[in-house]
């Protein structure tokens, strides 16, 4: 574990720059963040309501109440147009998580500083925070956005779970907690994946029955795990057949590790020894 | 099988439009209504509760609206899906049904007529799957990812078509197109370093191709072992085409070296068994050979890797 991965649990967790996101991440922050919209956005269509009930005993009469009314629902306009433009930069930024962090770090600070944003967007936003550490490396932070996202319901579900409960385990797995990637797997075969959540699935459970020694589960249904692993990109199917490869070669079977070693080899761009 | 000109009907029944002026309006034709009322009436009460109406409305509309734009991103990934887990003739249906629903999103359109194309080509309609190639092509721009993926295929149906001439100049422009993607100027690259690496990789499999094609045997030989696995690995799985193309080069050289030392014709053939091998671990003869039928020669004069695993691999 490097020192970015270690948790800040001073309160004042925040970077001293006050354009930054928090240098570490905070549940309590974060909930403080989703109060303030909610009373926020509520607080508006309450004044409103209040307006309309009771604006005709206001003093100055009826235009008073009417000029309060235009005055709420421009606020509620531009918190909406406000709500729109995060979502699109959010959007933006999703794409480009991998290649340019320090841009999405950018536009993550940006967002999240705004006031009144719908649920789903903020909760948006946390996602791909999670990404973005992971991106980063910084394993203990992500894992922890991620086991607090999972705690709350989230918005357009299941999306954001299974991008979450993928991110989780990725992380608990680098980190050698077992228990928690088991847990986040099982959570996963619960919920409607796509092919590429699939894919990231099939490695994750690999590489965690891998780490705990459970070479037959490795084995177990191989020809379906090697059409799954004809799907992936060759870093993850070269690693794929490598921990096959060390499953059977526990297992011993010499001819089927020979073979998992050398599509592993082939993948990673190297001649294939054993199998020449 | 869908011709060439049922793929051009398809979309020409179904164009691509801008979302709807009239949606798009909607907020600010509600927000200039209330105005007038503002003006018109003075009862607040009247005026608020108009306003409450037009908020629930709007909020309907735009929730309609965002479903809607899930369904048809939802819509063109099970097209993706389809075609990735070989399912060709269900992704064709699958477009020719739904394609309609997508038509506001280019993003979506694009993604479905590029999954159709994808498709036809895996079923040998080339003449078809270009059709759809180039409505991608003239969609997006040269240098963005769709673009770069599409023009990729395009070739592979070129080359498979014998059009060696417009492959060439294909090649070029795929070439250039990746150069100037290596990074911009500021540093920042414009489409992820695994798809430019997927990119790349491709690119070295079709000039492979080409030159198999072009019976260039010798300049395929040229390159060892290890410049090969190192151009080519980054396709994953895919790589196998190119390694099977490599031992039919090694093979032809042979076949074609009569005059030649008997040594040097065992050499090709022992060059060629060596790739089909590589080729054979990484994927099935029989889904080689569907995917590209020059290899067949190879199969038939060559060993393959035995799996111990059975089935597709």
């Amino acid at each position: 574990m490097n020192d970015s991965d270690r948790v800040d649990i001073s309160p004042a967790g925040r970077s001293a720059s006050r354009g930054a996101l928090p240098r570490v991440f905070e549940a309590s922050l974060m909930l403080r963040e989703l109060n303030r919209d909610a009373w926020l956005r509520g607080g508006l269509i309450g004044l409103l309501i209040l307006i309309v009930l009771f604006g005709s005993a206001l003093p100055g009469g009826e235009m008073v109440a009417v000029l309060l009314i235009v005055m709420v629902l421009v606020v509620w306009i531009r918190l909406n147009l406000t709500n729109s433009r995060s979502a699109y930069e959010l959007e933006t930024a999703r794409a480009m998580v991998a290649a340019r962090s320090a841009e999405v770090d950018r536009i993550l600070s940006r967002v999240l500083r705004r006031w009144g944003l719908q649920r789903s967007v903020r909760m948006m936003g946390y996602v791909l925070l999670v990404q973005l550490r992971m991106a980063e490396g910084k394993l203990v932070e992500a894992g922890s956005i991620a086991r607090t996202l999972l705690t709350m319901k989230l918005p357009g579900e299941p999306r954001p779970r299974i991008d979450l409960l993928l991110g989780l385990t990725e992380t608990s797995l680098a980190l050698d907690d077992h228990w928690t990637a088991w847990q986040s797997l099982a959570a996963l075969e619960t919920l409607p994946l796509r092919l590429d959540d699939r894919l990231h699935q099939a490695m994750l459970q690999m590489r965690y029955e891998s780490g705990i020694g459970r070479w037959d589960a490795c084995l177990f249904d191989l020809e379906r795990k090697m059409t799954l692993c004809g799907l992936m990109r060759w870093r993850e199917a070269s690693k794929f057949c490598e921990l096959a490869a060390e499953a059977a070669d526990n297992l011993n079977q010499p001819a089927l590790s020979q073979w998992l070693h050398g599509r592993s080899r082939l993948l990673a761009g190297h001649a294939e020894s054993e199998v020449a | 099988m869908p011709s060439a000109d049922q793929v051009r009907a398809l979309l020409a029944r179904h164009p691509m439009r801008s979302p709807r002026r009239a949606m798009l309006m909607l907020p600010v034709a509600l927000l200039a209504l209330g105005l007038l009322l503002v003006i018109g009436i003075r009862q607040a009460e009247i005026v608020g509760l108009i306003f409450l109406l037009g908020l629930i409305a709007l909020v309907v509309v735009v929730r309609y609206r965002i479903k809607m734009l899930r369904l048809a991103d939802e819509h063109s990934i099970q097209a993706a899906e389809m075609v990735a887990t070989g399912r060709y003739l269900e992704a064709l249906e699958w477009v020719w049904r739904r394609l309609k629903s997508t038509v506001a999103l280019p993003l979506s359109y694009g993604r479905m007529v590029f999954e159709a194309g994808r498709a036809l080509q895996a079923l040998g309609q080339h003449e078809a799957a270009m059709v759809a190639f180039d409505f991608i092509l003239r969609l997006f721009e040269r240098r963005t990812w769709p673009a770069v993926r599409t023009r990729i295929l395009r070739i592979g149906s070129l080359l498979a078509h014998e059009y060696l001439s417009d492959a060439d100049d294909e090649l070029n422009i795929l070439r250039s197109t990746l150069e100037s993607l290596k990074a911009d100027e500021d540093g920042k690259q414009t489409i992820p370093e695994t798809e430019l690496e997927w990119a790349w990789a491709s690119y070295e499999c079709l000039r492979l191709n080409q030159q198999v094609r072009t019976l260039h045997y010798r300049d395929v030989l040229k390159l060892d072992d290890q410049a090969w696995l190192t151009r080519l690995h980054k396709m994953g799985h895919e790589s196998a085409f190119g390694y099977g193309l490599i031992a039919l080069a090694a093979l032809s050289l042979g076949k074609h070296q009569e005059d030649s030392a008997e040594a040097e014709i065992t050499d090709c053939r022992t060059i060629a068994q060596r790739w089909w091998k590589r080729a054979t671990t990484l994927m099935a003869p029989e889904s080689l050979m569907e995917r590209e039928p020059l290899i067949a020669g190879v199969h038939e004069a060559l060993e393959a890797q035995p799996s111990p695993i059975g089935g597709d691999r």
